[in-house]
């Protein structure tokens, strides 16, 4: 409950209304109209060439079983309460007079860091060198809207708007046919956080998500969304379960995912709640051999403005005992060290707690990594001090949390360092050292990127626009919103240099406005794009 | 249908508005629950059936020789018109659906006719009867250039008859497929309907000419005279009146009711209808309207929305005014969702229900509504918030919220209740569940908007939102 007191926000204030500030992102990209998502095929079954997409993708390059499951704590995590700096327990306590985590209540990571008793789950994990942690993780400009911050998280731009995620920008990169051809197997699978913008590519989103573990069960156990033959028996039954059948049918990705869990069992103890069944369906995916990559669990009920101990407790218990039951589950497999969870939260919270027995939005805060390959425990980066505060009263990041991805894409996913950058924004982060590195490091495919193309928008008038560092023979079609082929713009070989080319005049019939889609092969390769004519 | 046990309510003004129009905003609807459903229906109707023909282009007597250049001015032309008859379908509602109901039953394609005049004479003739006389119509339709040019009734002379019009006359447009009718019956029709052959260039008008028609007696269901045109249809409607009435009835069952015929007690009523009122419309779908076996729990949510429904069902009822300038996308939407205005799939015309829907074309629909509904998020995304403060009882409780909002738009109550509370998740978005336990969370919150369009994507995808 949010009483009003000295130090909690009037909810009216300015800075509390920027806390909440409107969520109205993804303006344009998204308004072309491809629903993504790659939960659906787009009737791409009409496509001849659907070959399956010849991507020389950096990921398959990298040939090596490894996974990456994001953790992400939805709503702040209080990162003083998590990972407890006893090297200066005296500020911490005073700061926090209700509630401060007892220091004989400790387990000691370190002389200096203690882990809370409702965390013990994880004493093992860090006794046996599956655990480590980055402290003062944030970045510059600390923006202490969950909605902001979550989206600078997602999208590393922390100064301008930016509709895509990074692990989308990733993927777009790798998948440059996906809205023709998509991959037999989703990139991604997102469980929870409906809205983030993490798998968010300016064509698509590249995540298969669900809204909550229930409807990813449903599908893993069943292959199916939606229940065909429980339906009232009369017209409306009959409609329904035709639509059900029929809609059931799109989700391309049922059956891989049906199938892969199918194919492995349950090898730990999970409790009965919703990141434990979160981890233990992405267990069972990644034992029965999905081949996805790249995972997100979400938790909610970080964001303690009141009454934080019970609940922070709570969540924290429930998030580390899933962690262990999910390693035992591998281990008992024997992935256990090619899975890495990653804890992901939008602030830490502040060090001094407010009135109401919580503590409010925050700035810096650790990050936790779990799994055999982080070869031993420790710590990476200074903790901050929680003395030299920020106007907030918020401690000052250490490390920016785009070096902890930058690390995990390069080391641990094997990407090459030209396409992590660039799926950075073309920031160059520090590497860190985690504990892991790559041997088996991914091609990268310079002519990928020797030629841009993209279509420029003017009153009744959609061009595309290609640019060649070498010439090379193009084939360029265009596509209705179903993946019906509606006409080819060209078929030749193009000189080195810009070309412009006017869509609609290149077309046998007259187009009418809405989205559609043109698709770029040359020397096998394969890239697809949206676009619309107004 | 207003009693106790059967009252007059939200239900069934929306279950009325999207079988007979495309639905109706929060204030109309809130309109018509204030009437006497009798003389809401009666109004309903006689509004549509008085509504003003969309007016004639520039080009509507048009034929070849007043194009500079036909190929390409006769494109813009049909462009335009297409605007024309979307802005119809979002304006005209009943009057609108009729007009579409009848250009599927009679059916021509512009692909194969051409001519943007002959177009819009043809739509013109649909909408001027499409509430009136169905023998009228069935009369004129048979002089139409349109129709002439796509069943060949112009090259059907009489040194050498064409039967293709004849034919489905009897076998699609008045008797039904072996109804009462035999092949000499088919053969004879044709030659009453010579004459018309008059072709002078594409648009213009093909007239009647005595000297290629059949001027000799014919031999029709059993009666022989020397039928022409007009007279062949007199006398087809006066001995096959039972077999038509009985046909059409059906159809405009199947199409406004259920795709599953009651029991032929009450066909027989209304077909009894429809010939006391020597073939007027307006009766028969009056008293079809106004009966209790409409309003039936049984007949609710058993039809499958065409793509037009699709589309145009959502702009109205979530209240989007969609932009006049953008109403040519409706047309690119419907026809890759397989509706494509003046080219029904051919002489038969779609066949609707279930025919609609495959695993392309349902992801297809779900991403043409996508499109609009980004297309209005780039005008006011205030418009989202509204959808909910519209509609919602609630001001702070998501599951009211999303439960209200996924009712306004599906036919009936989600049959599984845990969908229920899978679209409050998706609902609640990103927003963190703190605010929503504290009652914080309110619909003036700026991510309402967003919260909305993730709702509308779920509720998309929703097997119960393809059915009205």
């Amino acid at each position: 409950m949010c009483t009003s007191d000295k130090k909690h926000q009037d909810p009216n204030s300015q800075a509390h209304r920027e806390e909440h500030e409107s969520w109205n992102r993804r303006t344009f990209l998204q308004a072309l109209g491809i629903a993504g998502a790659g939960a659906f095929t787009l009737g791409g079954s009409q496509i001849s060439s659907a070959m399956s997409s010849p991507i020389t993708a950096a990921l398959a390059a990298s040939t090596n079983d490894r996974v990456l499951v994001l953790i992400r704590l939805k709503g702040g995590n209080d990162g003083l309460n998590t990972i407890v700096p006893v090297y200066d327990y005296s500020t911490y306590a005073a700061n926090r007079a209700s509630i401060a985590l007892p220091q004989n209540s400790l387990y000691n990571l370190s002389p200096d860091f203690g882990l809370p008793s409702f965390m013990s789950s994880l004493q093992s994990r860090w006794g046996n060198g599956e655990m480590k942690i980055v402290h003062g993780v944030g970045y510059q400009g600390q923006n202490l809207s969950h909605f902001r911050s979550s989206d600078i998280w997602a999208s590393t731009e922390p100064a301008a708007v930016e509709e895509t995620g990074w692990m989308g920008r990733f993927f777009e990169n790798e998948f440059p046919n996906f809205l023709l051809s998509p991959p037999a197997v989703p990139p991604a699978i997102q469980i929870g956080s409906l809205g983030n913008l993490a798998f968010e590519g300016s064509q698509t989103n590249y995540a298969f998500s669900v809204a909550d573990p229930q409807q990813l069960y449903n599908l893993a156990q069943n292959g199916w969304q939606h229940d065909a033959l429980n339906v009232p028996a009369c017209t409306y039954g009959d409609q329904l379960s035709f639509l059900r059948s029929t809609t059931n049918n799109t989700f391309q990705y049922a059956g891989v995912i049906n199938n892969a869990y199918q194919a492995s069992v349950t090898q730990a103890t999970y409790g009965n709640h919703s990141i434990a069944e979160q981890f233990s369906i992405v267990a069972r995916l990644i034992k029965g051999q999905l081949g996805t990559k790249v995972y997100m669990v979400t938790l909610d009920g970080f964001d303690t403005h009141a009454n934080q101990a019970g609940t922070h407790a709570d969540r924290m218990q429930k998030l580390s005992e899933s962690i262990d039951a999910f390693y035992n589950d591998l281990a008992a497999y024997g992935n256990q060290d090619e899975v890495l969870c990653m804890t992901i939260s939008e602030f830490g919270r502040r060090v001094e707690e407010n009135g109401s027995n919580g503590t409010d939005h925050g700035a810096a805060a650790p990050m936790m990594l779990f799994g055999g390959g982080l070869n031993g425990n420790g710590f990476i980066g200074s903790h901050p001090s929680m003395t030299n505060l920020d106007a907030n009263g918020n401690m000052s990041y250490s490390t920016d949390f785009r070096a902890v991805y930058s690390t995990v894409m390069k080391e641990w996913l094997c990407i090459p360092p030209s396409i992590v950058d660039q799926a950075m924004l073309n920031g160059n982060f520090n590497t860190l050292n985690l504990g892991f590195n790559c041997t088996t490091a991914g091609v990268d495919h310079f002519t990928d990127r020797d030629f841009t193309h993209f279509v420029i928008h003017k009153p009744q008038q959609a061009s595309l626009h290609i640019q060649l560092e070498s010439g090379r023979k193009l084939d360029i079609r265009i596509y209705n919103m179903l993946g019906q082929e509606i006409g080819q713009l060209a078929n030749r070989y193009f000189l080195p240099g810009v070309h412009e080319m006017d869509i609609q005049e290149a077309l046998p019939s007259r187009t009418f406005s809405g989205p559609y889609i043109y698709k770029i092969e040359s020397a096998g390769k394969q890239y697809s794009s949206q676009f619309i004519i107004d | 249908m207003d009693t106790l046990a059967n009252p007059w309510d939200m239900v069934k003004v929306r279950h009325l508005a999207r079988r007979l129009g495309y639905g109706l905003d929060q204030a109309q609807e809130a309109m018509a629950l204030t009437q006497v459903p009798d003389v809401f229906i009666e109004n309903y109707i006689n509004t549509a059936a008085n509504y003003a023909l969309s007016p004639a282009p520039s080009w509507a007597f048009w034929s070849a020789s007043d194009y500079t250049n036909l190929n390409s001015e006769r494109t813009a032309q049909i462009q335009e018109w297409y605007t024309q008859v979307f802005n119809d379908t979002v304006n005209l509602n009943f009057r609108a659906r009729m007009t579409l109901f009848w250009h599927n039953h009679f059916v021509t394609r512009i692909e194969d006719y051409q001519a943007p005049s002959w177009m819009y004479q043809y739509y013109n003739l649909l909408q001027t009867h499409a509430l009136g006389n169905f023998k009228t119509l069935t009369k004129e339709m048979g002089k139409n250039e349109s129709m002439l040019v796509f069943l060949n009734g112009v090259l059907n002379n009489r040194f050498s008859p064409n039967e293709n019009y004849a034919r489905e006359l009897l076998e699609l447009f008045t008797l039904g497929e072996n109804n009462n009718y035999t092949q000499t019956d088919v053969v004879e029709t044709a030659r009453a309907l010579t004459g018309y052959n008059n072709f002078t260039e594409l648009g213009a008008p093909i007239a009647f000419q005595g000297s290629t028609f059949d001027n000799t007696p014919k031999t029709i269901f059993g009666a022989t005279a020397n039928y022409n045109h007009d007279s062949l249809i007199d006398h087809l409607f006066a001995v096959r009146a039972n077999e038509i009435s009985d046909f059409i009835v059906k159809k405009i069952y199947r199409a406004f009711i259920s795709p599953e015929l009651p029991t032929q007690n009450i066909i027989d009523q209304l077909a009894q209808t429809f010939r006391n009122a020597n073939w007027e419309i307006l009766p028969v779908v009056k008293q079809l309207f106004k009966s209790e076996h409409f309003f039936d729990p049984e007949a609710r949510a058993t039809v499958i929305k065409d793509p037009l429904d699709c589309l145009v069902l959502f702009i109205k009822e979530a209240n989007f005014n969609f932009p006049q300038a953008n109403l040519n996308t409706l047309f690119y939407l419907t026809s890759v969702l397989g509706q494509r205005y003046f080219n029904p799939i051919d002489v038969a015309g779609w066949q609707g229900d279930r025919d609609w829907v495959n695993s392309s074309t349902i992801t297809g629909r779900w991403q043409a509504q996508e499109y609009i509904m980004w297309t209005m998020w780039n005008i006011d995304q205030e418009l989202f918030r509204n959808i909910a403060l519209d509609n919602s009882t609630s001001l702070n409780d998501p599951a009211v919220i999303s439960r209200d909002i996924v009712d306004r738009f599906v036919p009936r109550s989600l049959y599984t209740a845990s969908d229920y509370t899978l679209a409050t998740t998706v609902f609640k978005g990103d927003v963190p569940e703190n605010y929503y336990t504290t009652m914080q969370w309110n619909l003036n919150w700026g991510s309402v908007p967003f919260q909305v369009i993730l709702l509308l994507q779920h509720i998309f995808r929703m097997p119960e939102f393809q059915l009205k």
